[in-house]
């Protein structure tokens, strides 16, 4: 299970993750739940640069507005529901975002209030009766 | 500052315009009736390509293939590969 806070503004619901790069490098990421981003994570070009994660190529984002930012994708590893699992990161400088490929498998509990609770769950299981 | 001006990257412009204009000119017309919807990575310095079902596949693919490509995604029929808080076939 993983546990987060909706802000005291009550605006957004995030999540802190552990994001692994190279060497022993690691850092605890406070993440916002982007559920209209399609990918995984979002990282500023700071923390990619802190945690020295190696660059896998080059594409484009559609934003909100219909506009498109060219950005680097990157290879990290994150702590998801206790296992380590590799994925691919968009820079992006507004600060963390989780998206929807990190969300599959998981149900997103949000009790959106200032200071509410936020909880993530695997559903995914083996022998789970939501699996056929 | 905007979010678009913020994340301008030099190097991710160069690289993108590259493999957009490889993809137009060479690709497309070869790929995009039997493969819309799957991820293409191209390396913009020999031009070669691969398809996969997902960036991370593609991305694998591409570096055992090319270890110092230099590496361009896109999704087949698809404006971009990515989206944050835009509708897939939402207005220009």
């Amino acid at each position: 299970m993983i546990e987060g806070r909706i802000s005291a503004d009550g605006c957004e619901a995030f999540v802190f993750l552990t994001v692994l790069g190279g060497g022993d490098r690691e850092r605890e990421v406070e993440a916002v739940i982007d559920t209209g981003f399609t990918e995984y994570l979002t990282l500023p070009a700071d923390l990619i640069r802190a945690l020295s994660l190696p660059l896998r190529g080059y594409g484009e984002v559609i934003l909100a507005d219909g506009s498109v930012v060219k950005v680097g994708i990157y290879r990290a590893r994150v702590v998801w529901h206790g296992k380590r699992r590799g994925i691919e990161v968009q820079q992006s400088d507004g600060g963390p975002l989780i998206g929807m490929g990190l969300l599959q498998g998981g149900s997103l509990y949000i009790e959106a209030a200032p200071g509410g609770r936020v909880v993530i769950e695997e559903f995914l299981r083996r022998g789970s009766p939501t699996q056929t | 500052m905007d979010f678009a001006v913020k994340n301008f990257d030099h190097k991710a412009e160069e690289v993108v315009r590259r493999g957009r204009e490889i993809y137009e000119r060479d690709i497309r017309s070869k790929v995009e009736s039997d493969f819309g919807g799957k991820f293409i990575v191209v390396d913009v310095v020999t031009g070669d390509y691969v398809i996969a079902d997902s960036d991370s596949e593609a991305f694998d693919l591409a570096e055992e293939k090319h270890p110092d490509g230099v590496h361009y995604v896109a999704r087949i029929g698809h404006r971009a590969p990515y989206r944050i808080g835009s509708r897939p076939g939402a207005p220009r």
